[in-house]
């Protein structure tokens, strides 16, 4: 339990970029739906929990906010990311796939002993 | 990273705003909810199902509220001050459990902080002056050690040491202190502390004057000396009322007329902590007084040497040791006799660090402070323990509040930390009283010192570092007492404790560790405390060799230029007058008889060359009738009367010892000596006393010479009149007897000789006290632990009874139960009691006197006496859980 929030503070930081940069600006539901659709059943969270990565990432000025109107016509707060967001994904990723890709290899590596 | 900074900022600004921000959050929370509800609507479920499983989906709120507020905010401002007030409102719902805990930490940490305080003013405070650092103390030594207090030098070896360190340092003198008569308009009327010092001495301390001047060089070089003095800043606020005319004015001090010239700065009490000096003289203008200057023979000067900076000690150090080797092959063994060459030849100097001045009073106390100071750490460790427990015990009454909280969303930490600040905020406050307690109790430590001649001026106003001190104790005690039981109680785990409501919890087993080892803590503190009492009796009770009781002694003192013939006739007036009164039965004099100091010499016995001469002989100029007055037993002969006070033909008594090394079995009555100081004089040994420890109980018994020659001195008198009655007597027979002489202090010798133990007195007295309050405080703890565990095993031992058990054997089980605790405790205790038994015998030595190693006879007594305690406050509960009524207990639960 405790590990998986550990991995998810970093991640979903990254997740939550990914889907503004990729769907222009969204309110807390729409983020979270859009996690629980990529991740699929492998990231199973409190859809909650999205605003306390919203909050992070808002005081770090890497995503702005507003305040706007739902589709159901409720008072919603629209998220979106800023430059310096852009910057932080482009770099995220970067150090993401390098990673990912160190280990892959590395666990490939086992395998094939 | 711009980034981490605007998220400080942001979290900064997030505290003042929490009001707002929370209504934000619950805004955008409550919408998401609606568009989960209504997606959930749409494939078909109920209202009531949709709003279920869109806050399953969401999460709690609360915790959400809770962790979003934890996130976006600093922990500290309003989190902080909000535990702090729930603290309070905390402590004031439990008013006894916080009594209790405030009034242990209380004495824990007010016994710390009078010790600290005591050696922080004595020993580790730097001097009032500006670079503490650079000031060495220039010290004599030997092989066999340092003359530490007693490092004196005359002042053409003052002047070679100044010429010598001049391109590294600066060397300057004081004299030592010494109660001295002072007094204005040409009359003598208190005692003060005066010091002469070089002209130097201010401006190399920089200390500067608050009016006035201060001494400068130039008041200091001219030989016959410049009668000039400089006023401490209490003295003119107590005796002058900060009086800006008493500059120019003329004192008297030591009968000697001085012009004031200034007032030093406040704060300034000279060099010595513990010593306050009201005046200072120069040097010359003494020594030209007493007549003293250009002999480099008489060492009176004590020096220090302030190194410029980035000079190396041990370089400074070499070159004093050459130059001190030059002037005393130059100046001092041309004219030195063999012994006291030999003794040149080995001593040495030593340059040592003076920054908290030359501490000569601290340094006396310094091994019983630091071992009070170890006593009342392990006194709080105790309390700590106590606290612990009874903490542990609380927690665990408010197991379900904690579990409340944390099923309403405070995270675990926030649960630990919500708890620790109640602790810290209970130790905060037990360190506000203990610092009130100390405050008092450093004043009565000071006032169980031994009087000293000098006024003792301990700067114990609590400072900074002494509240640094007591703060940092503070929080040590807390993170000790309160962050385990903390942290513990945000363990717990939920589903447990919500169901069952009042389980009996496994605090047991923490809580007996704790036990155990308040009870192993207390246990060397009473065996230490025991060892102290023990050396304190021996001391007491060991054979002086005289008898101090009934005697009273009293200097006196005469005006400079009184003839020394006019002394003599008024001394023997006095005495006869003394004698004349019923009820006095005998008064006589000498110089020192018990103390510190004395004279000692050479001894030549006539025919008997075969022993050869012998330097270490004590010589104690007596009055007629002294032995009889202090009760010196005569083994042989007859004692000194007053028709040997004319010299002829010369006699003298020796002692025991004396007579045992010189004539063996032989008789020393009739024997001839030739002392060292009077080559000419040969004198008939008319009587053999005891032995007696002139100089301690401690020092070894001295092979004595007793003569009747005339030096003054003090008086004794021996009598069977109430103190009062005799004070009057003498007051007035001095009187009569001569006006010029002046009555001191009239003393009960008594009290000069347990002077003499007053530091293991207070070793003693002191070391009890907190092996008491320890193992009162263990017991305290533990009839509380057992109390609480009874009253939670109500039932249980309701059904015991039910079944058939006696009261008895729920008696006996609990103290089964309790024993195997203090058993184990005391058994652990034992081990560190012989660690600090071998401690205090060994590395410490010098404190214990007339103890075997391993007194099993203490070890036992101390092990009883703890365990018997320990038993009594475990009965009283046991006892109550034999009375439980088994109807009551079983409908209880």
């Amino acid at each position: 339990m405790e590990n998986k929030t550990e991995i998810l503070r970093g991640t979903l930081d990254l997740m939550v970029l990914q889907a503004l940069e990729a769907m222009g600006p969204l309110h807390g539901y729409g983020i979270a739906q859009r996690i629980e659709q990529i991740s699929g059943e492998s990231l199973k969270m409190n859809q909650g929990t999205v605003y306390l990565c919203l909050v992070r990432l808002l005081q770090k000025r890497w995503i702005k906010a507003e305040w706007g109107t739902s589709e159901n016509n409720r008072k919603a707060r629209f998220y979106s990311i800023s430059k310096a967001g852009q910057k932080q994904l482009i770099e995220e990723t970067e150090n993401w796939q390098r990673v990912s890709g160190t280990i892959g290899r590395l666990l490939r590596l086992n395998e094939t002993r | 990273m711009f980034s981490s900074f605007h998220r400080t900022l942001a979290r900064i600004r997030a505290v003042f705003h929490s009001n707002d921000l929370d209504r934000d959050l619950v805004l955008e929370l409550e919408s998401h909810i609606q568009i989960l509800v209504e997606q959930h609507i749409r494939k078909g479920a109920s209202r009531e199902e949709a709003q279920r499983l869109a806050r399953i989906e969401l999460g709690g709120i609360a915790q959400l509220r809770e962790a979003h507020r934890e996130v976006r905010a600093l922990p500290l401002p309003d989190a902080v001050l909000q535990d702090i007030r729930f603290a309070f409102r905390m402590l004031r719902k439990s008013p006894g459990f916080t009594t209790v805990a405030v009034f242990t930490l209380a004495l824990g940490i007010g016994a710390n902080t009078a010790i600290f305080s005591l050696l922080h003013a004595s020993l580790w405070s730097p001097l009032p002056v500006s670079d503490p650092k650079e000031i060495f103390h220039l010290m004599r030594s030997s092989s066999e050690g340092d003359f530490a207090g007693e490092s004196s030098y005359s002042y053409p070896l003052f002047q070679q040491f100044s010429k010598t360190a001049a391109p590294f340092g600066e060397v300057f003198a004081t004299e030592v202190v010494g109660p001295r008569k002072f007094g204005l308009n040409g009359v003598s009327d208190q005692r003060i502390a005066g010091e002469a010092v070089s002209g130097n001495f201010f401006s190399v301390l920089n200390v500067g004057p608050i009016v006035g001047r201060v001494l400068e060089p130039h008041d200091d070089n001219v030989l016959g000396g410049n009668h000039v003095a400089v006023l401490s800043y209490a003295l003119w606020r107590r005796r002058f009322q900060a009086d800006t005319s008493i500059l120019g004015k003329t004192i008297l001090y030591d009968e000697t007329p001085y012009t004031v010239v200034g007032v030093a700065r406040p704060g300034f009490f000279g060099i010595e902590p513990g010593e306050s000096v009201d005046v200072w003289v120069p040097t010359t203008a003494v020594a030209a007084d007493r007549g003293w200057h250009p002999d480099p023979n008489l060492n009176w000067l004590r020096l220090l040497v302030l190194l410029h900076r980035g000079v190396d000690p041990a370089q400074a150090q070499a070159i004093f040791k050459a130059a001190f080797r030059a002037h005393v092959a130059d100046v001092l063994l041309p004219s030195a006799s063999p012994r006291f060459k030999q003794m040149l030849m080995a001593q040495h100097i030593t340059v040592r660090p003076a920054a908290s001045g030359l501490a000569t009073t601290g340094r006396e106390y310094e091994k019983p402070l630091l071992v009070l100071f170890a006593v009342v750490v392990v006194v709080l460790l105790i309390s700590c323990a106590n606290i612990a427990n009874l903490i542990l015990a609380r927690n665990t009454a408010r197991r379900h509040e904690i579990m409340v909280r944390l099923a309403l969303g405070a995270s675990r930490a926030r649960v630990a930390w919500q708890l620790f600040t109640e602790n810290l905020t209970l130790s905060l406050f037990g360190a506000f009283v203990g610092v009130l307690l100390s405050v008092w109790g450093t004043r009565v430590l000071v006032s169980l010192l031994p009087p000293s001649p000098v006024p003792m001026a301990f700067n114990l106003q609590p400072d900074f570092v002494v509240f640094g001190f007591t703060a940092a104790a503070a929080v040590a005690t807390a993170v000790l007492f309160g962050l385990g039981p903390a942290l513990r109680a945000s363990r717990e785990r939920l589903e447990m404790s919500l169901q069952g409501g009042r389980r009996v919890i496994a605090s047991a087993w923490s809580g007996r560790l704790l036990l155990a080892g308040q009870l192993a803590l207390s246990l060397p503190l009473l065996v230490g405390a025991g060892l102290f009492v023990e050396t304190l009796h021996n001391l007491k009770s060991s054979d002086l060799g005289f008898h101090a009781e009934n005697v009273v002694t009293f200097d006196l003192s005469s005006p400079k230029g009184t003839s020394e013939e006019r002394v003599r006739q008024a001394y023997a007036e006095i005495k006869q007058r003394l004698e004349s009164h019923p009820g006095v039965i005998v008064a006589s004099w000498t110089p020192g008889v018990y103390g510190d100091g004395g004279w000692s010499g050479s001894a030549d016995v006539l025919g008997n060359p075969s022993r050869g001469k012998d330097d270490d002989v004590g010589l104690i100029p007596a009055g007629p009738g002294l032995f009889e007055c202090i009760g010196l037993g005569l083994l042989q002969g007859r004692y000194l009367n007053s028709q040997d006070q004319s010299e002829k033909p010369p006699v003298a008594v020796v002692n025991e010892s004396f007579a045992r090394h010189y004539f063996g079995s032989e008789s020393a009555i009739g024997q001839h000596i030739k002392l060292g100081f009077e080559p000419q004089v040969v004198r008939e040994i008319v009587g053999v006393v005891r032995d007696a420890k002139h100089y301690g109980v401690r020092a070894r018994v001295w092979r004595m010479v007793y003569l009747p020659v005339w030096q003054g001195g003090s008086f004794f008198v021996r009598s069977n009149l109430n103190p009062q009655v005799l004070s009057c007597i003498i007051r007035a027979d001095v009187a009569a007897s001569d006006k010029v002489l002046q009555i001191d202090e009239i003393r009960p010798f008594e009290a000069v000789v347990n002077n003499m133990i007053s530091q293991e007195r207070l070793t003693a007295l002191l070391s009890s006290v907190f092996g008491a309050l320890a193992c009162l405080i263990a017991a305290i703890g533990l009839y509380g632990v057992v109390a609480y565990s009874v009253s939670r095993r109500a039932n249980e031992f309701g059904i015991r009874m039910a079944l058939g058990a006696q009261r008895g054997d729920i008696r006996t089980l609990v103290l089964r139960q309790t024993l195997a605790v203090i058993l184990s405790g005391v058994a652990i205790g034992i081990g560190g009691a012989l660690v600090v038994d071998r401690l205090l015998s060994s590395t410490i030595n010098g404190m214990l006197y007339g103890i075997k190693p391993t007194d099993v006879s203490l070890f036992m007594g101390s092990t009883v006496c703890l365990v018997g305690i320990a038993l009594f406050a475990a009965f009283l509960p046991a006892r109550r859980a034999s009375r439980v009524d088994p109807m009551v207990a079983l409908k209880y639960e």
